[in-house]
């Protein structure tokens, strides 16, 4: 049975502290924004928000938008795509995509949760390179182009796994329709993981 | 509070510092880590629960005796009069005066609601701080969850800068 006093303590000790996982808990029924600003309580909360294992419970970010292409004859190439937010509770990103090497042209083909993939040549290269990027960790991949001309779509999804796929459909040499003679498939497996 | 009635199968709540509260099975298994014990056959006559102690332990009780869903004769009465819109205010009007406690205690049910999950009492305990994390400022945060900034004022600055969006 609680003596009176110890309840007494129980019941004011300033120091009193929540267990990781209650706190964790707690957090994981806040908004993404709230999450952030919990990040900038103590090393505690930050590093508590930061675990990989807790990654799973809290909320993410559902930064959400599209790039629209800006047809301005004054405009730098590199600053063509705009990026327009539909979502408030939205992390701010590099929408320049500035963090990409140096490119003279670059072209978004396509986009698949949260992953944008792009075709950027270099002046007098052979053959254009496909640049997979994520514009929330400014992390990026390349790899070469197999043809000069050539079409490309986008699959991931992060649910599922957390390696992405390009898919390469290079169309008949010569041919004005859009026939495919081959498809070429990038697995980020192999390469780098974004 | 509760009175014993024939054909109701009581349950014997055992807390750490000794005190012992009988309540009904249905009341009892508001919490789900009773009610799979009881399903799972684990629990005999008495079950402790641990970590609680009895002065939160019958806060829980309480909790769960205003919360468990009335059926049975004397239950279908009741939602033959009561509308149940009338009840669920009823309900939040008490869930209001129950969570008028100390911070201590409020963490003592957020364990105890989190450990034997109920999630209507977790729900309800955790919304105050809830509330404070999205209403306040950091050093109210911090002084309402007694938590010290040990952040180096450079490291401060950093992570208040990464983070400025959140803050608009």
């Amino acid at each position: 049975m609680a003596t009176g006093s110890t309840e007494t303590d129980l019941m004011t000790d300033p120091t009193i502290k929540l267990p990781d996982d209650l706190l964790v808990e707690i957090i994981s029924r806040l908004p993404y924004k709230s999450t952030r600003c919990c990040k900038c309580v103590s090393t505690r909360w930050r590093d508590l928000i930061s675990h990989p294992d807790h990654r799973d419970k809290l909320p993410r970010s559902t930064l959400a938008g599209f790039f629209c292409k800006n047809h301005g004859m004054d405009c730098d190439p590199r600053f063509h795509d705009v990026y327009h937010s539909v979502s408030g509770d939205w992390c701010p990103f590099d929408d320049s995509l500035s963090f990409l090497p140096e490119y003279e042209q670059l072209d978004i083909l396509g986009c698949c949760n949260g992953l944008l993939l792009c075709l950027c040549s270099q002046p007098y290269a052979e053959k254009p390179d496909y640049v997979v990027c994520n514009p929330a960790t400014e992390k990026w991949v390349t790899f070469p182009a197999n043809r000069i001309v050539s079409f490309a779509r986008l699959g991931f999804d992060p649910a599922v796994s957390s390696h992405f796929h390009v898919f390469e459909l290079v169309p008949i040499k010569g041919g004005h329709d859009y026939r495919i003679e081959e498809v070429g498939i990038y697995s980020s497996k192999a390469g780098g993981k974004l | 509070m509760a009175t014993r009635e024939a054909g109701k199968k009581m349950i014997m709540l055992k807390s750490p510092d000794g005190m012992e509260f009988e309540v009904e099975e249905a009341v009892a298994m508001e919490s789900q880590t009773i009610r799979k014990m009881i399903e799972d056959d684990c629990a005999d006559t008495a079950i402790l629960i641990p970590n609680i102690n009895s002065k939160i332990l019958s806060r829980v009780i309480e909790y769960c005796n205003k919360h468990v869903p009335t059926t049975g004769a004397t239950g279908a009465a009741a939602s033959d009069t009561v509308a149940p819109a009338a009840l669920a205010e009823d309900l939040k009007i008490w869930d209001a005066e129950f969570i008028k406690v100390n911070r201590a205690t409020r963490f003592n049910l957020i364990q105890a609601a989190s450990y034997l999950n109920i999630k209507g009492l977790l729900d309800l305990t955790s919304q105050t701080t809830i509330d404070t994390i999205s209403d306040n400022s950091l050093e109210e945060i911090r002084s309402f969850l007694s938590t010290k900034n040990d952040y180096l004022p450079e490291e401060e600055q950093t992570i208040r800068r990464e983070n400025q969006w959140a803050f608009q």
